[in-house]
C-alpha cells in the first residue's frame, strides 16, 4: 500500500494549478478543508517538476481524529 | 452543439449543505451512500481535436466545496482515466457519438434524504455551469465496517 503524505497548498492559484498537474496522476488522492490534501509521492514529484509550493501538513486533524478516517 | 458554459457556483449549494448530509463514522458499525460525481474534463471530438469542459478552476472551487461540506473526499487512482462513451442526443446515436474524459470524486455521505438534494442540487449546478445535458452521479449503499 502506498504510503499518504499531507501536505497543504496555501495560494488558491497555485492550488488550480495543482488539479490541473494532478489530472495526469493515476494514483488516489485526498482532499480536507483548508486546502489540505492527502497525496502519493507522485504527485509530490509533480508539483516539484511544476515548481508549484506547497507545504507539509498534519496528518493528524485538531480534534485529535486521524484525517483520513473521515474519507478514504 | 454544446450549450454555453459558465463558471461553477459553489453558492448553489450552500442552502443544502445541512449538518445532516455528513456521516458519522466513529466507532460502530455504519450504513452510509457513497457518491460518484462523474465531471467531464474534456471532450473528444469525432475529428480528433478536443474541447475543454470543466477547468481547473471549476474542479478546484468544487473539490474545495466538497471538502467543506463532507469533510473530505477521495478521487479513485484512474482519475481522470474514466472514459464515458454515449450519444449527447439519444434520438440521433449515429450522429452524436462522442468520448469525454471524466474525473471521479468519491463523497461519503450520511444515508438520508438531504444527501440525495444536495447531489441532486449539484448535478443541476454543474449540468448549468457546464453546459452539459447530462452530468452523471453515481450512489452506492456501503457499510463501514
Amino acid at each position: 500500500m502506498e504510503t499518504i503524505y499531507y501536505i497543504r497548498i496555501p495560494n488558491e492559484e497555485d492550488c488550480v494549478k495543482a488539479i490541473g498537474v494532478f489530472l495526469r496522476i493515476p494514483a488516489t488522492r485526498y482532499r480536507f478543508p483548508d486546502n489540505v490534501m492527502g497525496v502519493t509521492l507522485a504527485h509530490i514529484h509533480a508539483l516539484q517538476r511544476a515548481n508549484i509550493p506547497f507545504e507539509m501538513a498534519s496528518g493528524r486533524k485538531w480534534n485529535g481524529q486521524a484525517a483520513a478516517s473521515v474519507q478514504s | 452543439m454544446a450549450k454555453l458554459q459558465r463558471p461553477f457556483n459553489p453558492e448553489a449549494l450552500a442552502p443544502f449543505a445541512v449538518v445532516s448530509v455528513r456521516c458519522p463514522i466513529g466507532a460502530d458499525s455504519l450504513m452510509i451512500w457513497r457518491y460518484t460525481v462523474l465531471v467531464p474534463v474534456q471532450e473528444e471530438l469525432p475529428d480528433g481535436t478536443s474541447r475543454e469542459i470543466a477547468s481547473a478552476v471549476d474542479l478546484n472551487r468544487l473539490e474545495r466545496m466538497l471538502a467543506d461540506h463532507f469533510g473530505g473526499f477521495s478521487t479513485p487512482n484512474a482519475m481522470p482515466g474514466y472514459r464515458g462513451f454515449g450519444a449527447r442526443d439519444p434520438l440521433l446515436p449515429q450522429q452524436s457519438r462522442e468520448s469525454n474524459l471524466q474525473a471521479a470524486l468519491i463523497v461519503y455521505a450520511a444515508a438520508c434524504g438531504a444527501s440525495d438534494r444536495y447531489f441532486l442540487a449539484l448535478r443541476r449546478e454543474l449540468e448549468d455551469a457546464l453546459g452539459e445535458g447530462v452530468i452523471l452521479i453515481e450512489r452506492q449503499d456501503v457499510t463501514i465496517i
